[in-house]
C-alpha cells in the first residue's frame, strides 16, 4: 500500500459513496413517484371506463323507452284505432241485427264483450309502456296510479305512503328510473314473494329521494341472489337504472319477516326550484 | 469505563449498534404481525446486535473483532437475501436468490481463507477481499429487480405504506452506501494499519444508522397495515 495516496483515496471513496447514496435517494423517489403517477394514471382509465359504461347503459335505457313509446304509440293509434272501429262497426251491426231479430245474437254479445275486453287491456298495456302521468304529473300520481291499476284481488293488501308534503320534480331519467324500480320490486314481491301486504313510502331525506319497497312475503337474500347466475337479473337492473343516475339501493335486514328495498337518489335541487306539491292523500288500497 | 472510553471515542460506530435496538424492540413487540420476510429480518437484527455488541466488546478490549465479521458476512447475505425469496412473484428470481445464498457461503470461505495467510493468527487475521463487494452487487440487483417487479405488477396499491418498500429502500442504502468502501475495508481493517481515511471512515456507520431507521418505517408499517386489516 505504499504507492496509495491517502489523500485520493480519501477523495475517490468520498465521491464515488456520495454518487451512489445520491442514486440510491434517486432510485427510491422515482419507484415513489412513478408508482403514484401509473395509479393515478390507472384510476383515470377506470373513471374513464366507468363513465363510458354509464353513458352506454343510459344509451341502452334510453333506446329502451324510445322502444317502448313506440310500441305504445303504434297499439294506441293504430290496433286501438282498429279495435275501436270495429267496436263501432259491431255495435251497428248488432243495432241492425236487432231490428231484424228483435233478439241479441249471443254470440255478437260474446264478440262484443271480448272486444270491450281487449280495448281495455290494450289501453293498460299502453299505459304501463308509457306512464304519461309520470311525466304530466310525476311520480306520486304515477305510483298511485300504478297501485290503483293493480286493485284486482282480494288476497293483496296495497299501501302507498308519501310522508313528504312536497316531492320536487326531477329530471325526466331520474322519475323514470324510480317508477320502473318500484314497478320491478312490487312486480317481483307479486310474483315471488306470497305476500299479502306492500307497502310502498316515498319521502325526502337530507337532500336524497327515499323509495321504499316493504313486503310481508318470504323474503330473500338479496347480496347472495344478486351474484347468482339464474335469479338476480332484475335487482342487478335496478342497480344499472341507479348507476346512471346516481343513485344506491339497500336491502336492509328484515330478519326472515318480508323483505325490503331502500333507494336513495341525490335530489337535483336546480332542475326544477317550483316543484309539485304532494296533494294526493296517502292511498290506502284493499283489494 | 473501557466500554464508555470507547463510546467516547467511536461514537458513530458504537451508535450504529445500539441503533439496531429500535427496530428490534419494535420486530418483537410486533411479532404475531410479522409474514416470514419479517422474521428473518428480526433474525438478522438480532444476530447483527450479538455480534455487533461482541465486536464492541472485543474493540474496546483491543483485541481483533474480524473473525465475527468475516462470519457476520454470509449469514447477512442468507437473511436479507431470503427475505426477497418470499416477496419475489418471479419462480425464477427466487431461484437465482436461492442459488445465490447457496454459492456464496463457499465463495466467502474462501474469500477470508485467500486473504488470509494463516488462518490460525487471529491476532492479524483480516477481512475477506471481496465477499462484501459482491454482497454488494447482488443485493442492490435483488433490490431493483424487486424495485421493477412492483412497478410492473402493479399489486402495491400505496408504496409509501408498503412494509417491504422501506426495508429495499433501507437495504439499497446500506450496500449502495458501502459499496464503493467495501474494497478499502481489507486495508483498513488491519492491525497495522497504513491506510487511514479520517472522517470518510464514519460513512458506512452512518449509512447502517439510515438503513436501521428506514427498516424501523418498514417494520412500523406492517403494524399500521395490520391493525387497519384487523379494524
Amino acid at each position: 500500500m505504499q504507492e496509495l495516496n491517502p489523500e485520493q483515496i480519501r477523495w475517490a471513496v468520498l465521491i464515488a459513496c456520495l454518487a451512489m447514496l445520491i442514486m440510491a435517494v434517486f432510485v427510491i423517489t422515482f419507484v415513489i413517484y412513478y408508482q403514484k403517477k401509473q395509479l393515478q394514471q390507472q384510476k383515470q382509465m377506470r373513471d374513464v371506463e366507468k363513465e363510458y359504461q354509464r353513458i352506454l347503459l343510459e344509451t341502452a335505457l334510453n333506446s329502451e323507452e324510445a322502444e317502448r313509446r313506440r310500441i305504445a304509440q303504434d297499439l294506441h293509434d293504430d290496433i286501438g284505432t282498429m279495435l275501436s272501429l270495429t267496436k263501432l262497426s259491431l255495435n251497428q251491426h248488432r243495432k241492425n241485427s236487432n231490428q231484424q231479430t228483435k233478439d241479441a245474437d249471443p254470440a255478437l254479445q260474446k264478440v262484443q264483450s271480448l272486444l270491450e275486453d281487449t280495448i281495455v287491456q290494450v289501453r293498460r298495456i299502453t299505459r304501463d309502456l308509457v306512464p304519461t302521468t309520470l311525466e304530466h304529473f310525476g311520480l306520486v300520481a304515477a305510483i298511485e296510479e300504478f297501485m290503483n291499476r293493480l286493485e284486482n284481488t282480494e288476497t293483496l293488501m296495497l299501501q302507498f305512503q308519501c310522508e313528504s308534503d312536497f316531492i320536487p320534480r326531477q329530471p325526466k331519467k331520474v322519475e323514470l328510473a324510480l317508477y320502473r324500480i318500484m314497478q320491478e320490486l312490487v312486480n317481483n314481491a307479486i310474483k315471488h314473494s306470497r305476500c299479502d301486504h306492500i307497502s310502498v313510502c316515498l319521502d325526502v331525506k337530507k337532500g336524497m329521494l327515499q323509495l321504499r319497497v316493504i313486503d310481508n312475503g318470504l323474503g330473500f337474500d338479496a347480496p347472495q341472489t344478486k351474484t347468482s347466475l339464474q335469479g338476480g337479473l332484475g335487482l342487478r337492473n335496478i342497480e344499472s337504472r341507479l348507476s346512471v343516475i346516481n343513485g344506491s339501493v339497500q336491502y336492509p335486514d328484515t330478519k326472515g319477516d318480508g323483505f325490503e328495498a331502500e333507494v336513495l337518489v341525490p335530489i337535483d335541487k336546480e332542475y326544477n326550484k317550483e316543484g309539485t306539491s304532494n296533494e294526493y292523500p296517502p292511498l290506502k288500497a284493499h283489494l | 469505563m473501557v466500554y464508555l472510553e470507547f463510546i467516547n471515542k467511536f461514537t458513530v460506530s458504537s451508535l450504529a449498534v445500539f441503533v439496531i435496538l429500535i427496530p428490534l424492540i419494535l420486530s418483537l413487540s410486533s411479532y404475531s404481525y410479522l409474514d416470514k420476510a419479517f422474521r428473518l429480518l428480526l433474525t438478522f437484527l438480532c444476530i447483527d446486535l450479538i455480534i455487533g455488541l461482541w465486536m464492541f466488546h472485543l474493540a474496546a478490549y483491543r483485541s481483533n473483532n474480524i473473525l465475527l465479521l468475516n462470519i457476520f458476512v454470509p449469514m447477512r447475505y442468507m437473511l436479507l437475501g431470503g427475505m426477497f425469496i418470499h416477496y419475489f412473484h418471479s419462480n425464477r428470481n427466487r431461484q437465482i436468490i436461492f442459488f445465490s445464498i447457496i454459492a456464496f457461503i463457499p465463495f466467502t470461505i474462501i474469500d477470508v481463507y485467500t486473504s488470509n495467510e494463516n488462518l490460525v493468527d487471529l491476532h492479524n487475521h483480516m477481512v475477506g477481499r471481496y465477499s462484501q463487494v459482491v454482497e454488494s452487487v447482488l443485493m442492490i440487483l435483488w433490490v431493483l429487480l424487486y424495485f421493477y417487479e412492483i412497478i410492473k405488477s402493479m399489486v402495491v396499491k400505496n408504496i409509501t405504506s408498503y412494509p417491504f418498500f422501506w426495508v429495499c429502500a433501507g437495504l439499497l442504502f446500506f450496500y449502495s452506501g458501502n459499496i464503493f468502501f467495501f474494497p478499502f475495508w481489507y486495508f483498513m481493517n488491519k492491525w497495522e494499519n497504513d491506510l487511514k481515511l479520517g472522517l470518510i471512515e464514519k460513512i458506512p456507520y452512518a449509512v447502517e444508522i439510515v438503513s436501521l431507521l428506514l427498516f424501523t418505517i418498514g417494520i412500523w408499517n406492517m403494524r399500521v397495515q395490520h391493525a387497519r386489516t384487523e379494524s
